[in-house]
């Protein structure tokens, strides 16, 4: 389940085959970012899933729960993967960048 | 409301609905009552109100309604009659420029007790669950119009999976022309092949003359 940080970062490290530390390609402090980074954008998307909702401070990959609806929970993790991709320069990870990027806009905004 | 009456109106709206949360579902739910009681009128109440004898002219009269509502109009003001078998005692004359506030036409020269009949609709606060409270008889009774004027507002709203500007027009037509079929009823009093007017409270206790036009209004 998507429920608290560290899970949102363990499936995006899931997508981004990063799942081995020695060391990650990806920081934990980069694909945190990318999370905290994906609300606000979020929200822009989808207002009404933030009724009520503050957003919390999102620091560090720990059990701080992540305010969002269970039905849009896998589109914050495909946000982390577009930003964490756009880091690398080749042109398949520029690609798999856009198509994560769409699909959070997709999944926010469309039956998909 | 009735926990199964509202539970059926939302069952029915998230399957319409794909990917509404159920707090957007309450947000706009509110504001289709509000727009419901606003054109039907369905949702009154009487409020006694005491008047003293020789108030000046323009005395305001606050009123407050039991439930947790807004008033939206004042319908009709009666004189409470001294017999308990009499409905209404006279008419009277009395505007509400500032809803809420009661002003009367002719300041009566001795103590007195009206019966004042509003038109309410929904306020704030919420129930606990987040549902805007209003008469459980309302969802029962008009249960697919408030259907079909939730799922016509959230429709109309842009960029989400449940969008359907063609769905939204369907919908809202329905509960437009579904609104005032039940101000029509309202106005009858619910009661089939019953006139759309009823003897004035006057008829049966004192007289006609001062320039009230006959119209009573729902009993």
């Amino acid at each position: 389940m998507l429920e608290k940080v560290s899970d949102y970062v363990d499936y995006a490290r899931e997508l981004l085959q990063d799942t081995k530390n020695s060391p990650y390609r990806y920081s934990d402090t980069s694909l945190v970012r990318a999370l905290a980074l994906s609300l606000p954008e979020a929200k822009k998307l989808r207002p009404d899933l933030f009724i009520n909702v503050t957003i919390p401070a999102i620091t560090a990959n720990d059990a701080t729960l992540v305010p969002m609806d269970e039905m849009y929970r896998t589109s914050l993790v495909y946000y982390m993967c577009g930003i964490a991709q756009l880091r690398d320069d080749e042109e398949v990870q520029d690609q798999r960048a856009a198509a994560f990027l769409a699909m959070f806009q997709a999944k926010l905004t469309t039956v998909s | 409301m009735a926990a199964a009456d509202i539970t059926r109106l939302m069952n029915n709206a998230r399957l319409r609905l794909t990917g509404a949360t159920d707090a957007v579902l309450q947000q706009e739910l509110f504001a289709v009552m509000d727009e419901f009681f606003k054109k039907s009128n369905v949702w009154n109440e009487d409020i006694e109100v005491e008047i003293a004898g020789g108030a000046p002219a323009g005395t305001i009269y606050q009123l407050a309604p039991a439930a947790p509502a807004l008033i939206d109009k004042l319908l009709w003001v009666f004189q409470k009659p001294d017999s308990p078998t009499i409905g209404r005692g006279p008419g009277v004359n009395a505007a509400m420029s500032t809803p809420g506030e009661l002003t009367l036409q002719l300041q009566p020269s001795s103590d007195v007790v009206y019966i004042v009949t509003v038109a309410l609709t929904v306020a704030d606060p919420l129930d606990r669950s987040g549902y805007v409270q209003f008469p459980a008889w309302v969802l029962a009774k008009y249960r697919e119009t408030i259907l079909d004027g939730l799922l016509g507002r959230m429709m109309t709203q842009p960029s989400k999976p449940y969008s359907n500007s063609q769905m939204a027009v369907f919908h809202m037509r329905k509960f437009v022309q579904a609104t005032a079929s039940a101000r029509v009823e309202w106005t009858r009093n619910n009661t089939y092949r019953a006139q759309a007017w009823a003897f004035p409270g006057g008829f049966s206790s004192g007289t006609q003359r001062g320039g009230r036009s006959g119209w009573g209004g729902p009993a």
